[in-house]
C-alpha cells in the first residue's frame, strides 16, 4: 500500500520506472480479472492496453480515494462493462477459451487444478453479467460490496443479492445440477 | 460435490499467464505516452503539482487512535508471536511527531509536522538535481540542472503518504480489507540491529511474491518506525534554521506558475 502510493506519487512526477513498477507490479492481476469478466484472452489484452494507456495520460488527473489496486481494477471493470454492451449491440460473442494457469507443483496436481480452474472459468462465463462482475470483482479482485455497488450503481444489497445468485448458480452449474 | 467455499477459493486462484509480446507491447506504449506527456506538461508544473493531493488525511485524523486501539487489537494483531509489544505503542509513539526525515538512495525528504493532525506543514524535497521547498504560502521547484525556478503561489502538498502517521492508515487499509498484520521481533542485517517487523500479509488468494514495502521495522526502544524497503526514517530530527527558506539562485529563470 505504502509502496503504491509512493509510487504514484513518482508516476505522476513523470517518473517512468514508476509507471513500469505499477504496471509489472498489477499486470497479471488485472489481466485475470478481465479475462474472467470477458471469458476472452484477446479482449482482455486489449481491456488491459486501453486501461494502462488512459491511466498514462492521465496521471495528472488521478485522485486516489483507496488504494491504487482497486482503482485500476475498477478501471479495468468499467472498460470490459463497455465492452460488453457493444458486443451485445452489435450481437458479438466474446465467448472465446480462456486459459487460466495453476500454481500447483507437480504435473498431476497441476493437471487437476488446471482442469478444475477451467469448469470454474466456463461456469463465471455463463452467468449473467451483473453477477458475473460482482463475483469475480469480488473474488478475484478484492473489491468490497460497498465499492462494487457504487460501480454498478445499485445498492450494497443488490450487490450482495447478485453475489449470492451468482455463487449458487456457480455451484450448480460445476455440480450439473444446471444444464450447460 | 464442489462447495460453496471451494468455488470462492478456486475464483481467488484464477490467474492468466501474460506472455512476453503483450507485457512489451503495452509496456512500450505506456512508457511512450508518458513520455509525450511529459513534454506537453513541461510548461505546466503547477498542474502536477496541484494534484499531488494527500487522500487519506482528514478521515482518519481524530477517530483513528480509539478505533485502532479496540479494533485493531482484537482483530488485525497477532498478540500471541511478542506480547512485550503492540502496535498501538506504534500509534501513540507517533502521535507526537514534529519532524520527520525520511530518506532512501537518491531521495531525502524533510518535513514539518503539526503533531495536531499528522499533516505536513513545510517540506524540503532534495531528489536528483531538483529541490521542491514547500511553505503555506508558496512553493518552490528548483531544477537545478536547467537552472529554472518554479514558483507556485500555494502549498503543494508533497506525498500521499502520511509519513507520522502512516501506521495508522496500514492499520486502517489492512482493516478495511482484511488483511491479517503480525510483528515479531527479528535481528535486521541491514539496519544490523534487532527490530520489531510488523507484517502485512498478502490478500487471501494471492500467493504471490511477498511485497517488502509491506514490512515496516520499527525501532524496538522508541517504538517507532524506522525503515520500510529503501525507504529510512528519522524523527523529531532538528529542523536546520533556513530549510524552509529559498532563494532565488543568481541566473536562475523564473517561472510563476
Amino acid at each position: 500500500m505504502i509502496e503504491d502510493r509512493l509510487l504514484l506519487y513518482r508516476f505522476k512526477r513523470g517518473d517512468a520506472d514508476a509507471l513500469r513498477r505499477i504496471y509489472e507490479k498489477y499486470e497479471v492481476y488485472l489481466l485475470t480479472v478481465a479475462t474472467a469478466l470477458l471469458n476472452d484472452m484477446g479482449a482482455a489484452e486489449d481491456v488491459l492496453h486501453d486501461s494502462f494507456v488512459a491511466f498514462a495520460e492521465s496521471a495528472h488527473k488521478i485522485r486516489l480515494e483507496g488504494n491504487l489496486r482497486s482503482f485500476l481494477a475498477t478501471c479495468v471493470a468499467n472498460r470490459c462493462r463497455d465492452l460488453m454492451r457493444k458486443r451485445s449491440r452489435n450481437s458479438e460473442s466474446l465467448n472465446k477459451a480462456a486459459m487460466f494457469t495453476c500454481d500447483e507443483k507437480g504435473p498431476e496436481p497441476a493437471a487437476v487444478c488446471n482442469e478444475r480452474l477451467e469448469r470454474i472459468a466456463r461456469a463465471i462465463a455463463l452467468l449473467p453479467y451483473e453477477q458475473r462482475e460482482v463475483v469475480v470483482l469480488h473474488l478475484k479482485a478484492g473489491l468490497m460490496f460497498k465499492q462494487i455497488a457504487g460501480l454498478q450503481n445499485v445498492s450494497v444489497n443488490t450487490v450482495q443479492s447478485r453475489y449470492r445468485y451468482g455463487i449458487d448458480k456457480l455451484r450448480s452449474i460445476v455440480n450439473g445440477e444446471v444444464r450447460q | 460435490m464442489t462447495s460453496v467455499k471451494d468455488i470462492e477459493q478456486s475464483i481467488k486462484k484464477l490467474a492468466v499467464e501474460s506472455g512476453d509480446r503483450i507485457h512489451s507491447r503495452i509496456l512500450e506504449k505506456l512508457l511512450r505516452k508518458l513520455d509525450k506527456s511529459k513534454r506537453q506538461v513541461t510548461g505546466k508544473q503547477a498542474n502536477i503539482w496541484r494534484i499531488i493531493m494527500n487522500s487519506k488525511i482528514t478521515k482518519l485524523a481524530t477517530v483513528a487512535v480509539v478505533i485502532l486501539a479496540v479494533v485493531v487489537g482484537v482483530t488485525l494483531i497477532d498478540r500471541s508471536a511478542t506480547p512485550s509489544y503492540a502496535i498501538e505503542q506504534t500509534i501513540e509513539a507517533m502521535r507526537s511527531i514534529s519532524s520527520v526525515r525520511a530518506y532512501s538512495r537518491d531521495l531525502e525528504v524533510l518535513f514539518k509536522i503539526n503533531p495536531e493532525t499528522g499533516k505536513e506543514e513545510c517540506y524540503r524535497v532534495e531528489e536528483g538535481n531538483v529541490l521542491t521547498v514547500a511553505t503555506p504560502e508558496k512553493t518552490y521547484h528548483y531544477d537545478k540542472d536547467k537552472n529554472v525556478v518554479r514558483i507556485s503561489d500555494e502549498y503543494v502538498i508533497g506525498v500521499e503518504v502520511r509519513f507520522s502517521r502512516f501506521i495508522e492508515d496500514m492499520a486502517d487499509w489492512a482493516q478495511e480489507h482484511n488483511r491479517k498484520m503480525d510483528h515479531r521481533f527479528e535481528f535486521d542485517q541491514e539496519l544490523q540491529k534487532e527490530v520489531i517487523k510488523i507484517h502485512i500479509h498478502p490478500a487471501q488468494g494471492n500467493s504471490g511474491e511477498q511485497d517488502p514495502m509491506n514490512t515496516i521495522n520499527v525501532d524496538p526502544m522508541t517504538k517507532l518506525p524506522i525503515s520500510f524497503g529503501p525507504i529510512h526514517l528519522e524523527y523529531n530530527v532538528p529542523i536546520p534554521q533556513g530549510s524552509f527558506d529559498f532563494e532565488i539562485p543568481d541566473g536562475a529563470e523564473v517561472v510563476y506558475e
